[in-house]
């Protein structure tokens, strides 16, 4: 019997695009099955539909069409609490969990009720629920501290109050959505291992993923899904990682060409007060780590230096809806905003030449739809963070620092990304700082690197100095240097 | 020194009505600067009521359902429609400052004060007794009770609570709601506790006090409350100095009455406002 | 050029439905509705007297909703204009009327009596930037409790020490004959020694002026990405500071220029409580023109002609007196507010059909 059965399903969205209403399929169609006690991987791009299909199984958003069959009995969840009746468990992506208030607040919000009416006037009690999840505690080895705010734990044991929280309505089906974008190596494995044990223990686990080798490792069946449709439905056992690649995105990825290492540098040519090397002209310098080790900080340092030092910088920040977007100005006005000295005499703005020139821009870049008075909210994510890239990159700048710069961002989009930092520091000479976390990223464009681990870094390491286990522990922080 | 103590509680009272009424908009992530609006409608409403029934009971009830229901249209707009919450508190004072007149006038005859009301000892109990009750049910709604937990969640990360099946929206219609009561009874008391009529705009901003008060606090009950004691300290002070002749001569009366508003500037010039303030609040 | 259209639209219908709504109420105060209807929207136009009248109005309007506008383009709710406005007033009126400093020429001291005003009108409303920015305070208190301490501070020194002699209300002495120079200005000679003057004519100047700025040039354009967004404007390197008090420095100086307005263009003195909340008043005009600087222009009208109709609604009713105009702006900010909602909602009806 399939634990999860999905038949044409879909939901679409309406979206106002400068005034008129646009109808965005999220899910169209979808259609395939998940088996009992299996590890059940569903991959696809950014906006491919994964979250929302499963948020639909959670009861968190409601299905315009199609039907959901669980243990092939008809399910149509009204709110999370029937997804908790049918034993389903949804560990978010993005937390749901507020700063300010304690983790004892969160369990006693989420405690199951016995029945819809329980009383709102009484809360449970703080035993009452020590009692209930010790035995949780015990399996998995955890210790929460029930009166920590939510603001003083580490990502890694936020994702474990938030599994707890899925764990408390005794699911049979656990979905993950995206688990082990916040987590280092070493939280990975285990991770992965744990839910290896959950799958010992019976559960259909399903786990939403675009890393690929983790899928490797424990998935035993796959769907693909691609803007909203089902690509492919199967087991692991025939599919490559380069094939289910090739579903995810629907064409074939040119490889990308692996920077060999650089023969003589030049003199060095940047020095920061963040870092205690110096960078070189044409290298692209990597900066390997887990997101809040101390990056922001390090880049808020660069930039004064940068600032004071008077170089010509291209600022790619790491979360462009906070630092490098204007929600509700068009592109053209992001570009004379940005480039003021170019596309304005005395304070008049030379329109026509900022009109032509970002127009340029957007087909070099092939930023879709290359409409400058389009208001930059409407781009998709790729697309806006080619944007930035491009606005950025426009200044001729002599310093580029890239944090993060692919994420969230489709694969297509990635390789012009990546190409545009390889061009600038191999053929303009430029130097690149490149901050993420993604490993394969780092490993793959930087010349050199460095790597980050509660705010002191380490480095700096040449392309193939280290493996990738000793990568591992630099950034679980598990070597000590002198 | 008691004297002044216990005259600081009583001018406090309207302002400890509303802060609680404040702290219950602010917590549950919306911004509520309509205090106004409700202290006014509740003073009027108790005092045309008791006027006419010779009942404070009624007076003090009548004044709660009164501002509640001014909320509603505020959260209509600001939880429906999606207004800005600022806007409608501002329209909401207008639209208050404006009709206040025009009952009165409908019913009195006059757009002045209201008249007189009597009063008695009990009356004047009466109304220490709905403090008390009123602030002990609010801690408890706040913090003992699931929906206090929810309308907090609400503020905090309204995906959280929706997780659970419950919307942000109702957590806020409830706890504006119960806030507006709540400073509704404040504003009876501007009427029939510390006058014994209305008279035009007689909240003179403290609604305003209050709001500083919740936000001075870190939006902390117990604490706001202090915070609006100390407020109505400078009130007592205020009205010390001014009916004494010596301090009187010396410095002119309206620098005096500046006394309230310029206490609650320096305080929040010495405060810097932490981001204590509930992560979504609007 | 239709879709440009029909973003505007929403407020201006939510005003005629806020207009109507009011009207219908009327009988609750014993009045008929299409009485009240006419009075308000005809008032304005019944002589000459009174149009300008009416354009006084628009004239003030027109600087406290540019005070409100401004800063919110910074993202900052700026309800103080009431304050600053009460605070120049008094300074315009006493400094005109001293005879502390001696200048003899008229021009000098206009000119200085008029700068002096601006640019405390600008401090008054530079304190809120600045508790904005060093102590992260809420704005809209600041704001109020400076409208409390402006108000009480005016009252202070004009009672005590610039005091008309020849009158029994609260207001200061008649400013000098010599400095009264928009008593006999053209305009208000052809509206027949209405309050209206040719600060009207400096009004709208000042929106146009403002609006070509915003179009063509690049020095609204940093307040303007603030207020859509403070980190990546801190990120990309735009002084915070500068850019709150520019914004306030600016609404300040607007509101100045409403009590320039009144002091100088109508009644030469400055009358404790002279304005009928003018400040607030501002605020449904950016509101209802959605902080469009040519927009203001029109909404101010609108909010002046109403304004005056529901003044002229306290002689022509027994019921409704003058506080009938504070409802009218509090109903017509709910329908504005409103309108949008409405207006997505029947269009998504369309679409769904």
């Amino acid at each position: 019997m399939n634990a999860v059965e999905f038949s044409g399903i879909s939901k679409s969205y309406v979206v106002d695009h400068n005034g008129e209403q646009q109808h965005i399929y999220a899910c169209r169609d979808v259609e395939f099955q998940i088996q009992k006690n299996t590890i059940h991987a569903l991959i696809g791009e950014n906006g491919a539909g994964k979250s929302t299909l499963m948020k639909m199984l959670a009861g968190v958003e409601t299905i315009d069409r199609g039907e959901i069959f669980i243990h092939e009995k008809k399910y149509q969840p009204k709110s999370a609490a029937d997804a908790h009746q049918y034993k389903i468990g949804i560990v978010h992506q993005h937390f749901l969990l507020a700063e300010n208030l304690t983790v004892l607040d969160h369990l006693i919000l989420n405690w199951p009720k016995e029945n819809v009416f329980a009383n709102i006037f009484k809360k449970v009690s703080k035993t009452q629920i020590q009692n209930g999840i010790s035995k949780i505690e015990k399996k998995f080895n955890w210790n929460f501290k029930l009166t920590a705010k939510i603001k003083d734990l580490s990502v890694g044991e936020q994702q474990r109050l938030e599994i707890l929280k899925a764990l408390l309505v005794n699911p049979d089906i656990l979905i993950f959505d995206e688990p082990t974008a916040v987590l280092a190596p070493q939280e990975i494995a285990d991770f992965l291992k744990f839910i290896l044990d959950l799958k010992a223990q019976g559960q259909t686990i399903i786990l939403i993923t675009h890393k690929l080798h983790e899928v490797e490792q424990v998935a035993d069946f796959v769907t693909v899904l691609r803007r909203g449709q089902v690509m492919h439905s199967g087991s692991m056992t025939h599919v490559s990682v380069d094939q289910m690649a090739e579903l995810m995105i629907g064409q074939s990825l040119d490889k990308l060409e692996v920077t060999q290492n650089k023969k003589v540098y030049s003199e060095s040519k940047f020095v920061f007060s963040a870092l205690s090397f110096k960078l070189y002209n044409s290298e692209i310098f990597g900066i390997a780590g887990i997101d809040g080790n101390g990056q922001s900080e390090l880049i808020a340092q660069t930039i004064e230096d940068v600032k004071k030092q008077k170089i010509n910088y291209a600022d790619i920040s790491e979360d462009r809806l906070k630092f490098s977007i204007f929600s509700g100005l068009t592109l053209l006005e992001h570009m004379v905003l940005t480039h003021k000295s170019k596309f304005s005499k005395w304070g008049f703005v030379l329109k026509t030449k900022a009109q032509k020139m970002t127009e340029k821009l957007l087909t070099d870049w092939d930023i879709r739809p290359p409409e400058l008075n389009m208001k930059i909210e409407n781009l998709s994510g790729g697309n806006q963070q080619k944007f930035v890239v491009a606005k950025e990159m426009f200044k001729d700048p002599d310093f580029i620092i890239a944090a993060y710069p692919t994420r969230g961002v489709d694969l297509l989009a990635q390789q012009t990304i990546y190409k545009s930092l390889q061009t600038a520091s191999t053929e303009k000479n430029k130097t690149v700082l490149l901050i993420s976390s993604d490993l394969d990223e780092i490993l793959q464009l930087s010349d050199r690197y460095a790597i980050i681990c509660k705010n002191t870094v380490y480095g700096p390491f040449l392309k193939d100095q280290l493996t990738q286990t000793e990568i591992g522990r630099y950034m679980a922080g598990s070597v000590h240097v002198e | 020194m008691i004297n002044i103590l216990l005259s600081a509680f009583r001018m406090s009272l309207p302002t400890l009505f509303a802060t609680i009424g404040g702290y219950f908009s602010e917590k549950s992530g919306v911004a509520q600067i309509g205090l106004e609006a409700f202290l006014l409608t509740g003073a009027f409403t108790a005092a045309s009521v008791a006027y006419g029934t010779h009942s404070m009971g009624l007076g003090y009830l009548s004044a709660g359902i009164m501002a509640v229901l001014i909320a509603q249209i505020f959260c209509y707009l600001v939880l429906v429609v999606g207004a800005n919450s600022i806007v409608i508190g501002t329209g909401l004072n207008l639209f208050v400052l404006g009709v206040i007149p025009l009952v009165s006038k409908s019913l009195f005859q006059s757009t002045g004060s209201t008249p007189a009301i009597e009063t008695n000892e009990f009356a004047l109990a009466m109304t220490f007794l709905i403090f008390l009750v009123a602030v002990i049910f609010s801690y408890w709604l706040s913090e003992k009770t699931l929906w206090g937990l929810q309308m907090k969640f609400a503020g905090e990360k309204k995906e959280a609570l929706k997780a659970t099946g419950i919307s942000a929206l109702q957590r806020q219609w409830q706890a504006i709601s119960f806030g507006a009561f709540i400073t509704g009874l404040g504003g009876a008391t501007l009427s029939t506790f510390l006058a014994s009529s209305y008279s035009p705009q007689m909240s003179a901003g403290r609604g305003f006090i209050a709001l500083a008060a919740v936000i001075f606090s870190g939006w902390n009950l117990p604490r706001a409350l202090i915070v609006s004691l100390v407020f109505g300290l400078c009130e007592a002070l205020q009205i010390q100095v001014q009916t004494n002749p010596e301090i009187s001569a010396k410095i002119p009366g309206e620098f005096i009455q500046m006394i309230p508003y310029l206490v609650t500037l320096i305080a929040l010039l010495f405060f810097k406002s932490k981001n204590q303030a509930p992560q979504e609040i609007a | 050029m239709w879709n440009k259209f029909k973003n505007f639209l929403p407020p201006w219908m939510g005003l005629l439905f806020g207009l109507v709504l009011c009207c219908l109420i009327t009988p609750f105060f014993s009045e008929q509705p299409w009485h009240v209807f006419k009075v308000l929207v005809s008032s304005a136009f019944q002589s000459k007297y009174d149009f300008g009248l009416t354009l006084y109005y628009v004239t003030c309007l027109i600087f406290t909703g540019l005070s409100f506008a401004i800063p919110l383009r910074a993202g900052l709710f700026h309800i103080g204009s009431e304050g600053q406005l009460t605070l120049s007033a008094m300074v315009a009126a006493c400094l005109a009327a001293t005879s502390f400093f001696k200048i003899d020429s008229v021009f000098m001291n206009i000119s200085f009596v008029f700068l002096i005003t601006l640019i405390s009108g600008a401090f008054a409303a530079l304190i809120i930037a600045l508790f904005k920015y060093f102590r992260g305070s809420h704005e809209v208190v600041i704001a109020i409790m400076l409208n409390f301490i402006f108000s009480a501070l005016s009252l202070w020194v004009t009672v005590n020490y610039f005091q008309n002699p020849n009158s029994q209300n609260p207001e200061s002495a008649l400013i000098p004959e010599n400095l009264q120079i928009f008593i006999n200005d053209p305009l208000k000679i052809y509206f027949e020694k209405s309050p209206v003057s040719l600060f009207f004519v400096f009004a709208v100047v000042c929106c146009l002026i403002l609006f070509l700025i915003e179009r063509k040039t690049t020095w609204l354009q940093k307040i303007n990405a603030y207020g859509k967004n403070r980190h990546a404007s801190r990120r990309h390197g735009f002084s915070e500071l500068q850019i709150l008090m520019t914004a306030m420095g600016l609404a300040g100086f607007f509101s100045a220029c409403a009590a320039l307005t009144e002091i100088f263009g109508n009644s030469m003195q400055y009358k404790i409580g002279f304005s009928p909340m003018f400040g607030f008043l501002g605020i449904a005009v950016s509101l209802l023109a959605r902080q469009n600087f040519l927009g203001i222009l029109f909404s101010a009208f609108l909010m002046a002609a109403l304004h005056k109709g529901a003044s002229d609604l306290d002689l022509e009713t027994q019921y409704l007196t003058r506080d009938f105009s504070k409802v009218l702006q509090a109903v017509i900010i709910f329908s504005v507010a409103g309108s949008y909602y409405a207006f997505n909602y029947f269009s998504k009806k369309r679409n769904k059909s």
